[in-house]
């Protein structure tokens, strides 16, 4: 199965890449036909400025070999115009007086015989005296290779086109195969790579689709459990005669074969929700980059609230509603079947995205993005939901870090993709694709999920305000999760969701490059998250990766004071995504760790309730808090104070693990 | 198979087509960015170049509408790009004073006019105090019509290569999904019980087990009969 997914994301990429080459190189080979002129054109209006102005200095009488600060001018006329690499001063002879060259990333360009910077072609302008006598020239140089240089911005698009196209279509061959015959053949699939491999452990129970391939599922389950049985009897057998080398045999088998084994995977229907839940969140994702500006150019002035507050309010809301719903939701959920309420969800986030498209003040904005709000949380905790319902056990985990994937693998796409359509079509329109990324999400939803019996195996705890403070109210368990995870969500919606956003936007820059930044925090949780998630396995290793994550948050605000704009704030995002990829997956298990010792009398369930109810909070205060600093006291105490907040609290956190660790707090902490 | 070949062709073929679509879209949306950028810049220079010379005039004392040099200079820039269908320069009231056009001395600047693309540079005297206006007004159709060849180019670029990949792809998923169905329709042997061999890709680690047990089986058995 692997080796088809291989083959065929492999050629869809190459032949995707030849595509977009082929219609680059043509467009680049066609435009330089009105490029080139348009240059040319443009040189000779600022060619005749500069020899209008050397020409008034003769008119002063003043002779060209002597005039000063001419150099400087045309410096000044070169940073004016990025496509030019020199301006020179010519006397009539040829002589070059004057010279302002742009240097290159090799440093200064090579001159030819003539002193003239070479790898140019010249745009000439002659300059006359009153009399019409020949003074000299004004060249201006343009660079052989401007074209390539104006398209460097477009092949990075291209480049996030491409990669946007293979996430999605491995995306969609998950989605084909999770249906009807593709999830038998799949099932088929993954039972022979086992084979192969010599691996026979349990397959999970699949329900394969019926008809010949489903009959091979069952036969192909059949016969391996036949041989596990017999291989357990056996075992039985040789312990009653105790035929030590049959056991010993038996055992080597067991070794190589996995016999005895269980195969944690999630079933097959499970990868049903992924295509919804990706197209779902690429739809809210996409607006991460241009959301604030929107906010900013639609609101108007609210009395008594700075431009930043007002900014927030929108963003404030989605969180405070998602944080609110979702307890909720979970019983709401299981009571109208989740395929039915993840697609009443993704329908009411249609309706928002259109809404927010149309919204023409900051009222019609808030009542959409709350609508939004609404389907997020009933997305989430449907697919959430789902998951739960299918899987149980070992395969639970795994299961759930389908969702994740699917969520970050958005994260990636989203904002990428979302700049682009923003800078090229514009922001409402953007909203509208958004909508229709929702519909689609919908439409696959009623495929894939379409068994959905509203029947569910385990029932998931709802959270109360009680249950809230009787978590946090254990002091170690209190500093974990006020201390870490809500500081985590706060600089997490803050920083990323909305500082960085609006600051790049205001410093210029446009939504193709603020979705470049954002995706960074993406990439570094998709490529860290699986390795840590291994070595967090080991327990005394969690608390440690918790408080490394949390200070390394903290320490990325470091960056925006330290390198220019963009590359600041890139820094600062990327940090926070390596920082928050290192404590996220041992700061839950923490939770689990740590209830169990000092709140034994809590159901997990209530304890991870409560965990993601806090992160929520720290979702919805984050912006406040940024918008609040922002407006008030500028960026650097904004980024100082967030950036605070996160250490303070992780290092609360460390005292109260090394208060632990000497025996001074209920908690051990095992070792190995 | 059939059911599954379709909706993995009408999953993955737009997928692709819309890629090369948007890829499509950036590249010619580049350029005419670039191209209008740079027509405008040009613009913005000559109307800041004829701006600086109405300032100069201003400030030995000329009042704007008595600089009458402006229209032969307006005719002469305004002929050298043919992009522009007039240089204007307005007083304070808006009201054009000079144009390379005739027909549009007395006109309001104001009128909104959706043919023309306008770039302006205001005119201050030494005070800096506004008096007026320069105008450099090109004509969108003309602009247009030099990135229609552009244009042209990319959809039917777009469009061959938008084919050949729906092509390319359905051969792409259908080539390697026949053999998996073949093979997966093979590996019904391996649920029908049958005898596997030891070089059996798919069955060597049955016949291996299968084989340990017997012996195991057998060894008991006469322990058993011991």
């Amino acid at each position: 199965m692997r080796r088809f997914d291989v083959i065929v994301l492999t050629c869809i990429t190459v032949v995707l890449v030849a595509a977009l080459a082929v219609i680059s190189w043509r467009t680049l080979v066609t435009a330089e036909g009105i490029l080139l002129p348009a240059l040319d054109r443009k040189a000779e209006v600022v060619g005749r400025s500069l020899s209008q102005l050397v020409a008034q200095a003769d008119r002063y009488g003043m002779d060209l070999e002597n005039l000063v600060g001419v150099d400087a001018v045309f410096q000044t006329a070169l940073a004016e115009s990025s496509e030019f690499g020199a301006l020179a001063l010519l006397d009539p002879g040829g002589r070059v007086i004057a010279l302002a060259m742009r240097n290159t990333s090799a440093g200064e360009p090579l001159r030819g015989l003539d002193g003239l910077p070479v790898g140019m072609r010249y745009v000439a302008l002659p300059i006359a005296s009153a009399g019409g006598e020949d003074l000299g020239r004004v060249a201006i140089g343009i660079p052989d290779t401007v074209t390539e240089a104006f398209v460097l911005d477009l092949w990075l698009d291209v480049a996030v086109v491409l990669l946007v196209s293979v996430l999605v279509t491995l995306e969609l061959i998950a989605f084909a195969f999770a249906m009807g015959a593709g999830s038998s053949l799949r099932a088929i699939g993954q039972r022979l790579d086992s084979l192969r491999r010599g691996d026979l452990a349990r397959h999970h129970q699949q329900q394969p689709g019926g008809g010949r391939l489903g009959e091979i599922v069952t036969g192909i389950d059949r016969r391996i459990t036949a041989l596990r049985m017999r291989q357990k009897e056996l075992r039985e057998a040789a312990f009653e005669r105790r035929d030590a080398e049959a056991m010993v045999e038996l055992d080597a088998i067991d070794r190589k074969f996995r016999l005895t084994r269980e195969r944690v995977e999630p079933p097959l229907r499970v990868f049903a929700v992924r295509a919804p839940l990706f197209l779902f969140f690429f739809a809210e994702e996409m607006t991460r980059p241009f959301l604030p500006t929107f906010i900013g150019e639609v609101a108007s002035t609210v009395p008594g609230l700075s431009r930043e507050m007002v900014i927030s309010l929108p963003i404030v809301l989605f969180m405070l509603i998602v944080a609110v719903l979702q307890p909720w939701l979970n019983t709401v959920t299981e009571r109208i079947g989740r395929g039915r309420a993840l697609r009443l969800g993704a329908t009411a986030a249609v309706v928002g995205f259109v809404g927010t498209a149309l919204a023409a003040d900051l009222w019609q904005i808030l009542a959409f993005r709350s609508l939004t709000a609404v389907g997020y949380a009933a997305v989430f905790v449907s697919a959430q939901g789902y998951i739960i319902d299918h899987t149980g056990g070992l395969n639970r985990a795994r299961g759930l870090a389908l969702l994740v994937t699917s969520i970050m693998v958005a994260a990636l796409c989203g904002p990428l993709i979302g700049g682009i359509f923003a800078d090229r079509i514009g922001i409402r329109l953007t909203f509208m694709v958004s909508a229709a990324l929702s519909l689609a999400a919908v439409m696959t939803a009623r495929l894939a999920l379409s068994d959905d019996t509203g029947k569910t195996t385990e029932r998931l705890a709802s959270v109360s305000f009680r249950d809230i403070l009787k978590v946090v109210l254990r002091p170690t368990m209190g500093l974990l999760l006020i201390g870490c995870a809500l500081p985590a969500k706060l600089i997490l919606a803050g920083l990323v969701f909305f500082m960085v956003p609006l600051v790049l936007s205001d410093e210029g820059f446009d939504q193709s490059a603020i979705g470049r930044v954002l995706m960074l925090y993406a990439l570094a949780m998709l490529v860290i998250v699986p390795f840590v998630s291994r070595i967090s396995q080991v327990q005394n290793r969690r608390p440690v990766l918790v408080i490394l994550g949390g200070l390394l948050a903290a320490s990325a605000v470091v960056h925006p004071f330290l390198w220019p704009e963009p590359w600041g704030a890139a820094a600062a995002v990327l940090q926070l995504g390596v920082a928050q990829a290192l404590s996220i997956t041992p700061q839950s298990a923490l939770v689990g760790d740590i209830g169990r010792r000092v709140a034994p009398e809590i159901s997990e369930g209530t304890l991870y309730g409560v965990f993601r109810v806090i992160e929520r909070i720290g979702n919805a205060i984050g912006p406040l808090l940024a918008a609040w600093l922002l407006g008030g006291f500028g960026q650097g105490m904004t980024l100082t104070v967030l950036g605070a907040v996160v250490a303070v609290g992780a290092v609360l956190f460390a005292f109260a693990v090394l208060a632990d660790a000497r025996g001074a707090s209920p908690i051990a902490m095992e070792r190995g | 198979m059939r059911r599954l070949a379709i909706i993995l062709l009408l999953t993955i073929a737009p997928v692709a087509v819309g890629a090369i679509a948007l890829g499509a879209y950036l590249n010619f949306g580049s350029i005419r960015i670039i191209y209008i950028g740079l027509v405008h810049s040009r613009f913005d220079q000559l109307a800041n170049r004829i701006g600086s010379d109405i300032e100069v005039a201003l400030s030995f004392g000329l009042p704007l509408a008595g600089q009458d040099t402006l229209t032969p200079l307006l005719s002469r820039e305004q002929s050298n790009d043919p992009l522009l269908n007039s240089i204007d320069v307005a007083g304070a009231d808006g009201k054009v004073l000079f144009s390379s056009d005739p027909n549009r001395i007395g006109t309001d600047i104001a009128t909104l006019d959706g043919t023309v693309d306008v770039r302006s540079r205001i005119v201050a005297n030494d005070f800096g105090v506004p008096v007026g206006t320069v105008l450099a007004r090109g004509s969108m159709t003309r602009i247009q019509r030099q990135l229609d060849g552009v244009a042209e180019t990319v959809e039917r670029t777009a469009a061959i290569t938008g084919l050949l990949a729906v092509l390319i792809s359905a051969i792409v998923i259908l080539v390697p999904l026949r053999a998996f169905y073949a093979q997966a329709l093979g590996a019904a042997r391996l649920a029908d019980d049958a005898t596997e061999s030891a070089d059996d890709a798919f069955g060597w680690a049955i016949a291996e087990v299968e084989t340990a047990h017997a012996a195991i089986t057998a060894r008991l058995g006469d322990r058993r009969g011991e």
